[in-house]
Protein backbone atom coordinates (compact mmCIF):
# COMPACT_ATOMS: atom_id res chain seq x y z
CA UNK A 1 0.00 0.00 0.00
CA UNK A 2 2.55 2.77 1.16
CA UNK A 3 4.79 2.19 -1.79
CA UNK A 4 2.30 2.03 -4.22
CA UNK A 5 1.13 5.70 -3.15
CA UNK A 6 4.74 7.39 -2.77
CA UNK A 7 5.36 10.54 -4.71
CA UNK A 8 8.94 8.87 -5.94
CA UNK A 9 7.01 6.16 -7.48
CA UNK A 10 4.28 8.26 -9.44
CA UNK A 11 6.55 10.70 -10.47
CA UNK A 12 9.62 8.03 -11.75
CA UNK A 13 6.48 6.40 -13.36
CA UNK A 14 5.54 9.35 -14.90
CA UNK A 15 9.05 10.24 -15.83
CA UNK A 16 9.59 6.82 -17.90
CA UNK A 17 6.37 7.40 -19.80
CA UNK A 18 7.77 10.97 -21.24
CA UNK A 19 10.87 9.84 -21.91
CA UNK A 20 9.56 5.97 -23.82
CA UNK A 21 7.36 8.73 -25.78
CA UNK A 22 9.96 10.98 -26.52
CA UNK A 23 12.35 7.80 -28.00
CA UNK A 24 8.96 6.34 -29.78
CA UNK A 25 8.41 9.80 -31.50
CA UNK A 26 12.10 10.11 -32.40
CA UNK A 27 12.16 6.46 -34.13
CA UNK A 28 9.05 7.26 -36.09
CA UNK A 29 10.58 10.86 -37.38
CA UNK A 30 13.56 9.57 -38.46
CA UNK A 31 12.39 5.74 -39.98
CA UNK A 32 9.50 8.17 -42.09
CA UNK A 33 12.20 10.64 -42.86
CA UNK A 34 15.08 8.33 -44.02
CA UNK A 35 12.29 6.02 -45.97
CA UNK A 36 11.18 8.89 -47.55
CA UNK A 37 14.38 9.76 -48.58
CA UNK A 38 15.54 6.83 -50.17
CA UNK A 39 12.08 5.91 -52.30
CA UNK A 40 11.86 9.35 -53.55
CA UNK A 41 15.08 10.70 -53.80
CA UNK A 42 14.36 11.67 -57.67
CA UNK A 43 10.85 13.10 -56.62
CA UNK A 44 10.67 17.14 -56.81
CA UNK A 45 11.66 19.47 -53.50
CA UNK A 46 8.10 19.96 -53.24
CA UNK A 47 7.34 16.58 -52.54
CA UNK A 48 9.99 15.57 -50.58
CA UNK A 49 8.79 18.57 -48.26
CA UNK A 50 5.00 17.44 -48.91
CA UNK A 51 6.47 13.86 -47.59
CA UNK A 52 7.80 15.54 -44.63
CA UNK A 53 5.03 17.95 -43.63
CA UNK A 54 2.62 14.76 -44.09
CA UNK A 55 4.94 12.41 -41.74
CA UNK A 56 5.38 14.65 -39.33
CA UNK A 57 1.70 15.23 -38.90
CA UNK A 58 1.41 11.76 -38.73
CA UNK A 59 4.01 10.62 -36.47
CA UNK A 60 2.68 13.54 -34.00
CA UNK A 61 -0.69 12.72 -34.61
CA UNK A 62 0.55 8.96 -33.08
CA UNK A 63 2.04 10.89 -30.69
CA UNK A 64 -0.68 12.94 -29.35
CA UNK A 65 -2.81 9.26 -29.50
CA UNK A 66 0.29 7.78 -27.35
CA UNK A 67 0.24 10.82 -24.99
CA UNK A 68 -3.61 11.17 -24.74
CA UNK A 69 -3.70 6.86 -23.79
CA UNK A 70 -1.11 7.43 -21.33
CA UNK A 71 -2.48 10.34 -19.74
CA UNK A 72 -5.99 8.50 -19.64
CA UNK A 73 -3.89 6.02 -17.94
CA UNK A 74 -2.14 8.08 -15.70
CA UNK A 75 -5.31 10.85 -14.81
CA UNK A 76 -7.20 7.36 -13.63
CA UNK A 77 -4.81 5.86 -11.68
CA UNK A 78 -4.03 8.97 -9.93
CA UNK A 79 -8.04 9.40 -9.00
CA UNK A 80 -8.18 5.94 -8.52
CA UNK A 81 -4.91 6.57 -5.60
CA UNK A 82 -6.68 9.85 -4.46
CA UNK A 83 -10.02 7.75 -3.61
CA UNK A 84 -7.81 5.05 -1.62
CA UNK A 85 -5.61 7.53 -0.10
CA UNK A 86 -8.49 9.69 1.48
CA UNK A 87 -10.45 6.32 2.38
CA UNK A 88 -7.24 5.71 3.53
CA UNK A 89 -7.06 9.11 5.74
CA UNK A 90 -10.96 8.32 6.74
CA UNK A 91 -10.65 5.32 8.43
CA UNK A 92 -6.97 5.58 10.43
CA UNK A 93 -9.17 9.19 11.50
CA UNK A 94 -11.89 6.54 13.00
CA UNK A 95 -9.49 3.83 14.26
CA UNK A 96 -7.52 7.00 15.95
CA UNK A 97 -10.75 8.21 16.92
CA UNK A 98 -12.01 5.21 18.62
CA UNK A 99 -8.24 4.15 20.05
CA UNK A 100 -8.39 7.59 22.13
CA UNK A 101 -11.97 6.99 22.88
CA UNK A 102 -11.07 3.74 24.08
CA UNK A 103 -7.91 4.59 25.82
CA UNK A 104 -9.91 8.16 27.57
CA UNK A 105 -12.53 5.38 28.62
CA UNK A 106 -10.48 3.13 30.22
CA UNK A 107 -8.29 6.32 31.81
CA UNK A 108 -11.50 7.70 33.18
CA UNK A 109 -12.98 4.46 34.27
CA UNK A 110 -10.16 3.43 36.21
CA UNK A 111 -10.28 2.43 39.53
CA UNK A 112 -6.81 3.63 40.44
CA UNK A 113 -5.97 7.38 40.16
CA UNK A 114 -3.96 8.11 37.41
CA UNK A 115 -1.54 11.28 37.07
CA UNK A 116 0.49 12.03 34.28
CA UNK A 117 3.76 14.66 33.70
CA UNK A 118 5.06 15.21 30.21
CA UNK A 119 8.76 15.88 29.59
CA UNK A 120 9.35 19.13 31.72
CA UNK A 121 7.06 18.08 34.05
CA UNK A 122 3.97 19.60 33.55
CA UNK A 123 0.59 17.88 34.94
CA UNK A 124 -0.75 16.58 32.05
CA UNK A 125 -3.53 14.12 33.13
CA UNK A 126 -5.19 13.58 36.33
CA UNK A 127 -8.36 11.15 36.23
CA UNK A 128 -11.62 11.16 38.29
CA UNK A 129 -10.20 8.54 40.37
CA UNK A 130 -7.08 10.06 41.52
CA UNK A 131 -9.41 13.29 42.22
CA UNK A 132 -11.05 11.21 44.57
CA UNK A 133 -8.34 9.73 46.09
CA UNK A 134 -6.58 12.89 46.54
CA UNK A 135 -9.58 15.09 47.24
CA UNK A 136 -8.35 17.35 44.57
CA UNK A 137 -9.69 18.96 41.55
CA UNK A 138 -8.04 18.58 38.41
CA UNK A 139 -8.66 22.51 37.05
CA UNK A 140 -6.18 23.37 40.11
CA UNK A 141 -3.37 21.49 38.64
CA UNK A 142 -3.68 20.68 34.64
CA UNK A 143 -0.80 22.56 32.93
CA UNK A 144 1.06 23.35 36.17
CA UNK A 145 4.52 22.58 36.96
CA UNK A 146 5.09 19.74 39.95
CA UNK A 147 7.68 22.19 41.54
CA UNK A 148 5.83 24.96 41.14
CA UNK A 149 2.34 22.98 43.33
CA UNK A 150 2.64 23.94 47.54
CA UNK A 151 4.63 21.72 49.09
CA UNK A 152 1.73 21.40 51.41
CA UNK A 153 -0.26 19.74 48.77
CA UNK A 154 -1.07 16.32 48.46
CA UNK A 155 0.01 16.44 44.81
CA UNK A 156 2.85 17.29 46.04
CA UNK A 157 3.68 14.36 48.27
CA UNK A 158 2.74 11.98 45.70
CA UNK A 159 5.61 13.19 43.51
CA UNK A 160 8.12 14.08 46.06
CA UNK A 161 8.01 10.40 46.77
CA UNK A 162 10.24 9.26 44.21
CA UNK A 163 13.13 10.92 43.09
CA UNK A 164 12.59 12.62 39.33
CA UNK A 165 13.99 10.49 36.71
CA UNK A 166 14.40 7.21 38.29
CA UNK A 167 14.46 4.62 35.99
CA UNK A 168 11.97 3.04 33.35
CA UNK A 169 11.45 -0.24 35.95
CA UNK A 170 8.19 1.08 37.83
CA UNK A 171 8.43 1.33 41.76
CA UNK A 172 6.00 1.69 43.94
CA UNK A 173 6.02 2.65 47.87
CA UNK A 174 3.38 3.64 50.41
CA UNK A 175 2.29 6.62 51.30
CA UNK A 176 0.32 7.83 54.67
CA UNK A 177 -2.52 10.72 54.14
CA UNK A 178 -4.27 11.71 57.31
CA UNK A 179 -5.98 14.62 55.83
CA UNK A 180 -9.19 14.71 55.21
CA UNK A 181 -9.47 10.97 55.97
CA UNK A 182 -6.52 8.41 56.96
CA UNK A 183 -5.45 6.79 53.77
CA UNK A 184 -2.74 4.10 52.91
CA UNK A 185 -1.87 4.80 49.18
CA UNK A 186 0.11 2.77 47.12
CA UNK A 187 1.71 4.78 44.19
CA UNK A 188 3.72 2.80 41.86
CA UNK A 189 6.26 5.17 39.84
CA UNK A 190 7.04 4.75 35.95
CA UNK A 191 8.87 7.11 34.29
CA UNK A 192 8.48 6.67 30.48
CA UNK A 193 10.82 6.40 27.98
CA UNK A 194 10.92 6.82 23.93
CA UNK A 195 12.00 3.97 22.29
CA UNK A 196 15.50 6.38 21.68
CA UNK A 197 15.83 6.60 25.68
CA UNK A 198 14.34 10.23 25.61
CA UNK A 199 12.45 10.77 28.61
CA UNK A 200 8.61 11.72 27.64
CA UNK A 201 7.12 11.70 30.68
CA UNK A 202 6.10 10.27 33.74
CA UNK A 203 2.98 8.01 35.40
CA UNK A 204 1.83 7.58 39.03
CA UNK A 205 -0.85 5.02 39.89
CA UNK A 206 -2.22 5.12 42.70
CA UNK A 207 -3.93 2.59 44.80
CA UNK A 208 -5.86 3.10 47.50
CA UNK A 209 -4.65 0.53 49.97
CA UNK A 210 -6.73 1.90 53.15
CA UNK A 211 -8.96 -1.20 53.49
CA UNK A 212 -6.31 -3.88 52.52
CA UNK A 213 -4.35 -2.36 55.43
CA UNK A 214 -7.27 -2.10 58.03
CA UNK A 215 -8.10 -6.21 57.70
CA UNK A 216 -4.50 -7.15 57.49
CA UNK A 217 -3.88 -5.11 61.03
CA UNK A 218 -7.73 -6.52 62.00
CA UNK A 219 -6.45 -9.74 61.04
CA UNK A 220 -3.22 -9.57 63.08
CA UNK A 221 -4.61 -8.67 66.24
CA UNK A 222 -7.28 -11.43 65.87
CA UNK A 223 -4.64 -13.62 65.82
CA UNK A 224 -2.74 -12.37 68.67
CA UNK A 225 -5.57 -11.84 70.80
CA UNK A 226 -7.22 -15.38 69.95
CA UNK A 227 -3.71 -16.87 70.67
CA UNK A 228 -3.75 -14.90 74.14
CA UNK A 229 -7.33 -16.22 74.93
CA UNK A 230 -6.57 -19.79 73.75
CA UNK A 231 -3.18 -20.39 75.75
CA UNK A 232 -4.38 -18.23 78.94
CA UNK A 233 -6.60 -21.72 80.07
CA UNK A 234 -4.51 -23.97 78.80
CA UNK A 235 -1.24 -22.69 80.77
CA UNK A 236 -3.48 -22.35 83.58
CA UNK A 237 -3.94 -26.07 83.42
CA UNK A 238 -0.35 -27.04 82.24
CA UNK A 239 0.87 -24.86 85.33
CA UNK A 240 -1.69 -26.62 87.90
CA UNK A 241 -0.75 -30.04 86.30
CA UNK A 242 2.56 -29.44 86.84
CA UNK A 243 2.90 -28.42 90.38
CA UNK A 244 0.68 -31.13 91.28
CA UNK A 245 3.12 -33.38 89.00
CA UNK A 246 5.77 -31.53 91.21
CA UNK A 247 4.15 -32.47 94.34
CA UNK A 248 4.01 -29.10 95.30
CA UNK A 249 0.55 -29.66 96.49
CA UNK A 250 0.33 -32.39 98.39
CA UNK A 251 1.47 -35.99 97.50
CA UNK A 252 -0.26 -37.92 94.92
CA UNK A 253 -1.18 -41.86 94.63
CA UNK A 254 0.72 -43.31 91.45
CA UNK A 255 -2.43 -44.00 89.92
CA UNK A 256 -3.68 -40.70 90.02
CA UNK A 257 -0.23 -39.18 89.09
CA UNK A 258 -0.78 -41.44 85.55
CA UNK A 259 -3.79 -39.89 84.97
CA UNK A 260 -2.14 -36.40 85.72
CA UNK A 261 0.66 -37.34 83.03
CA UNK A 262 -1.65 -38.50 80.05
CA UNK A 263 -4.09 -35.05 80.97
CA UNK A 264 -0.81 -32.92 81.10
CA UNK A 265 0.25 -34.75 77.98
CA UNK A 266 -2.89 -34.30 76.27
CA UNK A 267 -3.04 -30.59 77.68
CA UNK A 268 0.62 -29.84 75.77
CA UNK A 269 -0.96 -31.07 72.13
CA UNK A 270 -3.24 -28.50 72.53
CA UNK A 271 -1.10 -25.82 72.98
CA UNK A 272 1.15 -27.00 70.40
CA UNK A 273 -1.89 -27.61 67.96
CA UNK A 274 -2.35 -23.50 69.12
CA UNK A 275 0.87 -22.77 67.91
CA UNK A 276 0.59 -24.45 64.87
CA UNK A 277 -2.59 -22.78 63.63
CA UNK A 278 -0.93 -19.34 64.84
CA UNK A 279 1.75 -19.98 62.58
CA UNK A 280 -0.38 -21.14 59.72
CA UNK A 281 -2.17 -17.70 59.93
CA UNK A 282 1.05 -15.80 59.58
CA UNK A 283 1.67 -18.07 56.91
CA UNK A 284 -1.27 -17.35 55.01
CA UNK A 285 -0.54 -13.29 56.01
CA UNK A 286 3.06 -14.20 53.92
CA UNK A 287 4.40 -12.85 57.47
CA UNK A 288 5.94 -15.88 58.40
CA UNK A 289 9.52 -15.21 58.52
CA UNK A 290 11.27 -12.38 60.62
CA UNK A 291 14.79 -12.70 61.35
CA UNK A 292 17.69 -13.82 59.12
CA UNK A 293 20.87 -14.17 60.32
CA UNK A 294 23.85 -16.18 59.70
CA UNK A 295 23.68 -19.61 61.20
CA UNK A 296 25.37 -22.88 62.10
CA UNK A 297 23.36 -25.78 60.27
CA UNK A 298 25.16 -28.03 62.29
CA UNK A 299 24.46 -26.03 65.82
CA UNK A 300 21.14 -25.53 65.28
CA UNK A 301 20.29 -29.06 64.17
CA UNK A 302 22.90 -30.13 67.63
CA UNK A 303 19.88 -27.73 69.43
CA UNK A 304 17.31 -29.88 68.33
CA UNK A 305 18.70 -32.97 69.19
CA UNK A 306 19.64 -31.85 72.61
CA UNK A 307 16.35 -31.41 73.21
CA UNK A 308 14.72 -34.34 71.94
CA UNK A 309 17.52 -36.57 74.14
CA UNK A 310 15.24 -37.60 76.64
CA UNK A 311 12.50 -38.82 74.66
CA UNK A 312 15.56 -40.38 72.14
CA UNK A 313 16.65 -42.84 74.88
CA UNK A 314 13.36 -43.28 76.38
CA UNK A 315 12.26 -45.00 72.72
CA UNK A 316 15.47 -46.62 72.90
CA UNK A 317 16.60 -45.38 69.54
CA UNK A 318 19.63 -46.03 68.11
CA UNK A 319 20.40 -42.31 66.70
CA UNK A 320 23.51 -41.28 64.62
CA UNK A 321 24.01 -37.23 63.27
CA UNK A 322 26.70 -37.21 60.41
CA UNK A 323 28.00 -34.13 59.75
CA UNK A 324 31.24 -33.53 57.35
CA UNK A 325 34.38 -33.21 58.53
CA UNK A 326 34.95 -29.69 57.64
CA UNK A 327 32.35 -26.89 59.03
CA UNK A 328 29.75 -25.71 56.54
CA UNK A 329 29.55 -22.09 56.07
CA UNK A 330 26.78 -20.15 57.60
CA UNK A 331 23.82 -19.62 55.83
CA UNK A 332 21.85 -16.73 56.43
CA UNK A 333 18.36 -18.72 58.16
CA UNK A 334 15.44 -17.33 60.01
CA UNK A 335 17.16 -19.57 62.74
CA UNK A 336 13.52 -20.28 65.26
CA UNK A 337 11.71 -21.15 61.93
CA UNK A 338 13.95 -23.14 60.54
CA UNK A 339 14.55 -24.96 63.79
CA UNK A 340 11.11 -25.49 63.74
CA UNK A 341 10.94 -27.52 60.46
CA UNK A 342 14.03 -29.14 61.46
CA UNK A 343 12.08 -30.39 64.79
CA UNK A 344 8.88 -31.36 62.83
CA UNK A 345 10.55 -33.97 60.93
CA UNK A 346 12.33 -34.84 63.73
CA UNK A 347 9.11 -35.55 65.93
CA UNK A 348 7.73 -37.25 63.10
CA UNK A 349 10.89 -39.42 62.67
CA UNK A 350 10.54 -40.37 66.63
CA UNK A 351 7.07 -41.11 66.98
CA UNK A 352 6.64 -42.72 63.67
CA UNK A 353 9.62 -44.98 64.64
CA UNK A 354 8.65 -47.66 67.34
CA UNK A 355 11.34 -48.47 70.23
CA UNK A 356 14.72 -49.75 69.67
CA UNK A 357 14.26 -48.25 65.89
CA UNK A 358 16.93 -46.02 64.24
CA UNK A 359 16.78 -42.51 63.09
CA UNK A 360 19.62 -40.73 61.41
CA UNK A 361 20.52 -37.46 60.23
CA UNK A 362 22.78 -36.37 57.72
CA UNK A 363 23.99 -33.16 56.40
CA UNK A 364 26.34 -32.84 53.24
CA UNK A 365 26.94 -30.15 50.76
CA UNK A 366 27.21 -30.15 47.09
CA UNK A 367 27.19 -27.45 44.41
CA UNK A 368 26.43 -24.19 46.78
CA UNK A 369 23.59 -26.60 48.33
CA UNK A 370 23.28 -27.68 51.90
CA UNK A 371 21.81 -30.74 52.28
CA UNK A 372 20.01 -31.99 55.97
CA UNK A 373 18.53 -35.80 55.79
CA UNK A 374 16.46 -37.53 58.40
CA UNK A 375 15.79 -41.07 57.64
CA UNK A 376 14.09 -43.30 59.93
CA UNK A 377 13.18 -47.40 59.78
CA UNK A 378 9.72 -46.51 61.01
CA UNK A 379 6.04 -46.94 59.93
CA UNK A 380 6.51 -45.37 56.42
CA UNK A 381 4.01 -43.88 54.45
CA UNK A 382 1.39 -45.67 52.39
CA UNK A 383 1.99 -45.43 48.75
CA UNK A 384 -1.82 -43.67 48.15
CA UNK A 385 -1.25 -40.94 51.05
CA UNK A 386 2.30 -39.61 49.34
CA UNK A 387 0.58 -37.20 47.60
CA UNK A 388 -1.30 -35.52 50.05
CA UNK A 389 1.81 -35.74 52.96
CA UNK A 390 2.14 -31.95 52.88
CA UNK A 391 -1.26 -30.92 52.51
CA UNK A 392 -2.59 -28.71 55.75
CA UNK A 393 -4.38 -30.73 58.28
CA UNK A 394 -4.20 -34.25 56.13
CA UNK A 395 -3.35 -37.16 58.75
CA UNK A 396 -1.90 -40.49 57.27
CA UNK A 397 -4.12 -43.12 58.54
CA UNK A 398 -2.00 -45.25 60.72
CA UNK A 399 0.04 -42.37 61.59
CA UNK A 400 -3.40 -40.90 63.36
CA UNK A 401 -3.58 -44.39 64.72
CA UNK A 402 -0.05 -44.40 65.96
CA UNK A 403 -0.44 -40.22 68.05
CA UNK A 404 -4.02 -39.22 67.56
CA UNK A 405 -2.91 -35.94 69.05
CA UNK A 406 -1.50 -34.95 65.69
CA UNK A 407 -2.60 -31.62 64.18
CA UNK A 408 -1.63 -32.17 60.61
CA UNK A 409 -0.42 -28.91 60.31
CA UNK A 410 3.84 -29.98 61.26
CA UNK A 411 5.18 -30.76 57.58
CA UNK A 412 2.79 -28.01 56.00
CA UNK A 413 4.52 -25.63 58.39
CA UNK A 414 7.70 -27.34 57.69
CA UNK A 415 7.70 -27.19 53.59
CA UNK A 416 6.32 -23.38 53.94
CA UNK A 417 9.76 -22.50 55.92
CA UNK A 418 11.62 -24.44 53.41
CA UNK A 419 10.73 -22.76 50.64
CA UNK A 420 10.16 -19.38 52.49
CA UNK A 421 14.43 -19.80 52.67
CA UNK A 422 14.33 -20.61 48.43
CA UNK A 423 15.06 -24.30 49.76
CA UNK A 424 13.26 -27.50 48.51
CA UNK A 425 11.87 -30.34 50.46
CA UNK A 426 11.53 -34.02 49.17
CA UNK A 427 10.73 -37.36 50.60
CA UNK A 428 10.86 -41.44 50.17
CA UNK A 429 9.02 -43.39 52.20
CA UNK A 430 8.18 -47.43 51.94
CA UNK A 431 5.36 -48.93 54.03
CA UNK A 432 6.63 -50.76 56.70
CA UNK A 433 10.12 -49.74 56.08
CA UNK A 434 10.55 -46.52 57.12
CA UNK A 435 10.74 -43.09 55.48
CA UNK A 436 13.32 -40.00 54.47
CA UNK A 437 12.71 -36.60 54.00
CA UNK A 438 15.71 -34.29 53.29
CA UNK A 439 15.73 -30.27 52.07
CA UNK A 440 18.09 -28.12 50.52
CA UNK A 441 18.93 -24.82 51.31
CA UNK A 442 21.05 -22.81 48.95
CA UNK A 443 24.41 -21.59 50.66
CA UNK A 444 23.91 -17.62 49.46
CA UNK B 1 14.86 -12.64 101.38
CA UNK B 2 14.41 -11.38 98.10
CA UNK B 3 10.93 -9.67 97.03
CA UNK B 4 8.83 -10.23 93.89
CA UNK B 5 6.34 -8.55 92.24
CA UNK B 6 3.79 -10.26 90.00
CA UNK B 7 1.11 -8.05 88.37
CA UNK B 8 -1.15 -10.56 86.75
CA UNK B 9 -5.37 -9.88 86.25
CA UNK B 10 -5.91 -14.00 85.90
CA UNK B 11 -6.77 -15.21 89.42
CA UNK B 12 -6.16 -18.56 88.85
CA UNK B 13 -2.89 -18.13 87.18
CA UNK B 14 -1.71 -15.72 90.09
CA UNK B 15 -2.64 -17.98 92.60
CA UNK B 16 -0.64 -20.88 91.21
CA UNK B 17 2.47 -18.67 90.85
CA UNK B 18 2.30 -16.96 93.94
CA UNK B 19 2.17 -20.43 95.73
CA UNK B 20 5.18 -21.39 93.54
CA UNK B 21 7.21 -18.95 94.49
CA UNK B 22 6.50 -18.74 97.74
CA UNK B 23 7.56 -22.39 98.07
CA UNK B 24 10.65 -21.27 96.87
CA UNK B 25 11.42 -19.00 99.19
CA UNK B 26 10.64 -15.28 97.65
CA UNK B 27 8.43 -12.79 99.91
CA UNK B 28 5.49 -12.19 97.06
CA UNK B 29 3.34 -9.56 96.23
CA UNK B 30 0.98 -8.77 93.50
CA UNK B 31 -1.12 -6.30 91.87
CA UNK B 32 -4.12 -7.29 89.22
CA UNK B 33 -3.82 -4.48 87.32
CA UNK B 34 -1.78 -1.57 86.02
CA UNK B 35 -2.39 1.81 88.20
CA UNK B 36 -2.08 -0.28 91.59
CA UNK B 37 1.16 -2.12 89.86
CA UNK B 38 2.73 1.00 89.26
CA UNK B 39 2.05 2.36 92.49
CA UNK B 40 3.45 -1.00 94.21
CA UNK B 41 6.20 -1.01 91.91
CA UNK B 42 7.55 2.58 92.85
CA UNK B 43 6.45 2.01 96.96
CA UNK B 44 7.49 -1.37 97.33
CA UNK B 45 10.59 -1.57 95.92
CA UNK B 46 10.45 -5.49 94.73
CA UNK B 47 13.66 -6.97 93.54
CA UNK B 48 12.43 -8.61 90.78
CA UNK B 49 8.70 -8.17 88.38
CA UNK B 50 7.02 -10.73 86.85
CA UNK B 51 4.77 -8.85 84.22
CA UNK B 52 1.56 -9.60 82.64
CA UNK B 53 0.89 -7.59 78.92
CA UNK B 54 -2.94 -8.09 78.98
CA UNK B 55 -4.04 -6.23 81.83
CA UNK B 56 -7.33 -4.18 82.50
CA UNK B 57 -6.27 -0.21 82.19
CA UNK B 58 -3.00 0.73 81.47
CA UNK B 59 -1.38 -2.37 79.77
CA UNK B 60 1.91 -4.51 80.66
CA UNK B 61 3.66 -2.43 77.77
CA UNK B 62 2.86 1.02 78.89
CA UNK B 63 3.96 0.07 82.74
CA UNK B 64 7.30 -1.62 81.28
CA UNK B 65 7.95 1.77 79.87
CA UNK B 66 7.23 3.87 82.57
CA UNK B 67 9.29 1.53 85.20
CA UNK B 68 12.36 1.88 82.54
CA UNK B 69 11.87 5.86 82.45
CA UNK B 70 11.72 6.10 85.94
CA UNK B 71 15.26 6.73 87.35
CA UNK B 72 14.23 4.86 90.71
CA UNK B 73 12.44 1.65 89.27
CA UNK B 74 14.73 1.44 86.05
CA UNK B 75 17.06 -0.81 87.32
CA UNK B 76 14.75 -3.72 88.69
CA UNK B 77 14.82 -6.34 86.48
CA UNK B 78 11.31 -6.94 84.55
CA UNK B 79 10.32 -10.36 83.32
CA UNK B 80 7.32 -10.32 81.21
CA UNK B 81 5.13 -13.78 81.37
CA UNK B 82 2.30 -13.43 79.33
CA UNK B 83 0.31 -15.64 76.29
CA UNK B 84 0.60 -13.31 73.79
CA UNK B 85 4.21 -14.08 71.90
CA UNK B 86 4.41 -13.38 68.28
CA UNK B 87 7.65 -11.91 66.44
CA UNK B 88 6.32 -8.15 67.14
CA UNK B 89 4.96 -8.44 70.68
CA UNK B 90 8.17 -9.64 71.91
CA UNK B 91 10.41 -7.11 70.17
CA UNK B 92 8.61 -4.40 72.09
CA UNK B 93 8.95 -5.83 75.17
CA UNK B 94 12.89 -6.29 74.70
CA UNK B 95 12.75 -3.16 73.00
CA UNK B 96 10.99 -1.38 75.88
CA UNK B 97 13.80 -2.65 78.46
CA UNK B 98 12.53 -6.10 79.60
CA UNK B 99 14.56 -9.01 80.90
CA UNK B 100 13.12 -11.80 79.09
CA UNK B 101 9.84 -12.83 77.28
CA UNK B 102 8.46 -15.94 78.31
CA UNK B 103 5.25 -17.48 77.27
CA UNK B 104 3.04 -18.87 79.64
CA UNK B 105 2.29 -21.92 78.09
CA UNK B 106 5.46 -23.08 76.77
CA UNK B 107 7.32 -22.61 80.38
CA UNK B 108 6.28 -24.68 83.18
CA UNK B 109 6.70 -23.14 86.72
CA UNK B 110 10.37 -24.88 87.78
CA UNK B 111 11.66 -22.86 84.13
CA UNK B 112 10.21 -19.90 85.19
CA UNK B 113 11.81 -19.96 88.63
CA UNK B 114 15.26 -20.91 86.85
CA UNK B 115 15.18 -17.53 84.96
CA UNK B 116 14.53 -15.58 88.03
CA UNK B 117 17.39 -17.19 89.62
CA UNK B 118 19.04 -15.54 86.81
CA UNK B 119 18.14 -12.31 86.82
CA UNK B 120 18.76 -11.98 90.61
Amino acid sequence: MKNKFSSENLFGSTFRLVALSALVLAVILSLNLFNQLKKEITVSILNVWAVIVLSILFSSMGVILIAKDILLTQSKEIRETNKELKNLAKSLRKKVKGKTKELSTIIENFTDGLIMTDSYHRIRLINPSAERILNINKKDFIGKNIDSISKESILSEVFYLFKKFTSPIPKTKYLTIKKPKEKVLEVTNIDIYHPSDKYIGNLKIIHDVTREKFIEKLKSEFISIAAHQLRTPLSTIKWTFRMFLDGELGKLSPEQIKFLKNSYKANEQMIALVDDLLNVSKIEEGKFLAKFSPQSIEDLIEEVIQERKVVLDKKNITFKFIKPEDRLPKIKVDAEKLKLAISNILDNAIKYTPSNGKISICISKKDGWIKVEVGDNGIGIPKKEKSRIFEKFFRGKKAALKDPYGTGLGLFITKNIIEAHRGKIYFKSKEGEGSTFWFELPIS
Amino acid sequence: MKKILIIEDDKYFLNILFKKLEKEGYSVISASEGISGIKKLKEEKPDLVILDLILPGINGFEILKRAKMNPKTKEIPIIILSNLGQEQEVEKGLRLGASDFLIKAHFTPQMVIEKIKKYL
